[in-house]
């Protein structure tokens, strides 16, 4: 069964991309007919609802591999680049920002959902601390950690920034983005923003696509605590649920501002796991992530 | 390239040579990318033949992939091969000889033309998605889908 899901989703893959007439891979004499490229994604139009239930058939199976549900976010994310607004009805059903937000899975799923997730209605930031990072009081040099951050609209607290305004346009919004927030809590933030310029990018393209992680390198400690403290809180949680201990005031509000987020922990790009901050993260996935960063982590006192 | 088609006209009916022999071919036309091309009429006489061999599903199976392969390497330039592709592919889904296992890379071959023709695919448009919605629509037993529940849990005990 997931053999042929499999192979019916790499199908629709491949026909929805033939129509899609993207800048990349497309043949040049396409690009110079949008004309035609119009004509050819009506030809889609009528088969969207059929794939549209497939690959939801899919998605909510939970006995398929990987490879089955990477095609099935792929195939959403491209549906909802090529139509946009006029299939927005059909992408905001309910099982679809379900499985984008739970789905737990491997690296390059991770990729793909993320892509999913920025053409449709969800938001991503993505840092990537470089050599400075706290746990426990301890700092650990030469750890790059990818905090990624998705969040639905309706979320509540602090992200609850208008779509447009920040995500879209060039890095050096998503810099005032981040020092906005980062100013929220504290002071004033010196960002170092390294990632693709994407200046020109229409508001339908958020700046973050696949493979474009961008990156935050900061060696300015202030200016990123506020995520800190927010892993931190997860840590703490973790401690928490071993110890029975409160965590400290300030984590617990911190956590409660997240909510509705989830992060995913990595080294170097990869993709380890996945945080839920929901109800709270269980020990043992606290201790794997730390764990395969390296880093050394004390042993949770008895 | 020669060696290898006198190979392929010479073994005849020995499969499992024929088989090595299109796998060949294959990662040729991978590897060669766009210079394949000048081989494309030859080896596709010998390519049909194994195409219509619906009683040996490994050797079909092997064919629909290059074809696959194929349609990568040359890009647009398949589209002068495709309708015979397509044609093939779909008397094979057709076919009440193959083996349905067989049949399932011949959905994924489908995605490689249209990716490799882009808009050109229309044509064949309708009666693709005609075919992907029938298998779509296949549903798991829920008999089998129990066994595979029992055989999760022998082969992935819980924690």
């Amino acid at each position: 069964m997931s053999v042929l899901r499999e192979g019916i989703l790499e199908a629709y893959t491949g026909i929805v991309t033939a129509f899609k007439g993207t800048e990349q891979g497309m043949p040049s004499s396409q690009l110079t007919k949008p004309v035609a490229h119009s004509v050819l994604v009506r030809l889609l139009q009528p088969h969207i609802q059929d794939i549209l239930e497939l690959v939801k058939a899919a998605l909510l199976d939970d006995n398929h591999g990987d490879p089955v549900y990477g095609l099935a976010y792929g195939i959403i994310g491209d549906l909802a680049d090529i139509f946009g607004t006029q299939i927005k009805p059909l992408l905001l059903q309910d099982w679809v920002a379900a499985e984008l937000k739970s789905r737990r899975c491997p690296p390059e799923n991770k990729q793909t959902m993320r892509w999913a997730r920025e053409v449709g209605q969800f938001e991503t930031i993505c840092v990537l601390f470089n050599d400075y990072f706290c746990l426990d009081g301890q700092t650990c040099h030469g750890l790059s950690i990818v905090f990624q951050f998705s969040f639905p609209l309706t979320s509540r607290g602090l992200f609850l920034l208008p779509y447009h305004t920040y995500f879209t346009g060039s890095t050096f919004e998503i810099a005032i983005l981040l020092s906005t927030l980062g100013s929220l809590y504290l002071l004033p933030c010196a960002l170092f923003v390294d990632g693709p310029s994407s200046s020109g990018v229409s508001s339908s393209i958020p700046l973050l696509r696949p493979g474009s992680t961008f990156f935050l390198t900061s060696s300015v400690q202030s200016s990123c605590l506020l995520l800190l403290f927010w892993f931190e809180s997860l840590y703490q949680s973790s401690l928490y649920r071993l110890n029975s201990n409160p965590p400290p005031p300030l984590h617990r509000h911190i956590m409660q501002s997240f909510y509705p987020c989830q992060a995913v922990l990595a080294n170097g790009g990869f993709a380890y796991h996945q945080f839920i901050t929901r109800p709270f993260i269980t020990p043992c996935h606290s201790g794997v992530v730390l764990h395969r960063l390296g880093c050394p982590i004390s042993q949770p006192r008895p | 390239m020669t060696l290898v088609l006198q190979l392929i006209s010479l073994v005849g009916k020995v499969s499992t040579v024929l088989e090595d022999a299109y796998l060949v071919v294959g990662t040729l036309a991978s590897s060669l990318e766009q210079d394949f091309e000048p081989y494309i009429t030859a080896f596709l006489q010998f390519l049909f033949p194994a195409l219509k061999a619906h009683e040996d599903s490994q050797l079909c199976t092997i064919a629909v992939g290059i074809i696959g392969d194929i349609s990568r390497a040359l890009g647009e330039k398949t589209n002068e091969y495709s309708a015979g592709f397509m044609q093939l592919l779909s008397e094979n889904l057709q076919s009440n000889a193959l083996n349905r296992d067989a049949k399932i890379p011949i959905l994924e071959c489908f995605g490689d033309i249209a990716l490799a023709i882009g808009p050109a695919f229309e044509g064949y448009l309708d009666h693709t998605m005609n075919v992907l919605r029938q298998a779509g629509s296949i549903t798991p037993n829920p008999v089998s889908a129990r066994v595979r529940v029992q055989r999760k849990a022998l082969t992935h005990p819980p924690l």
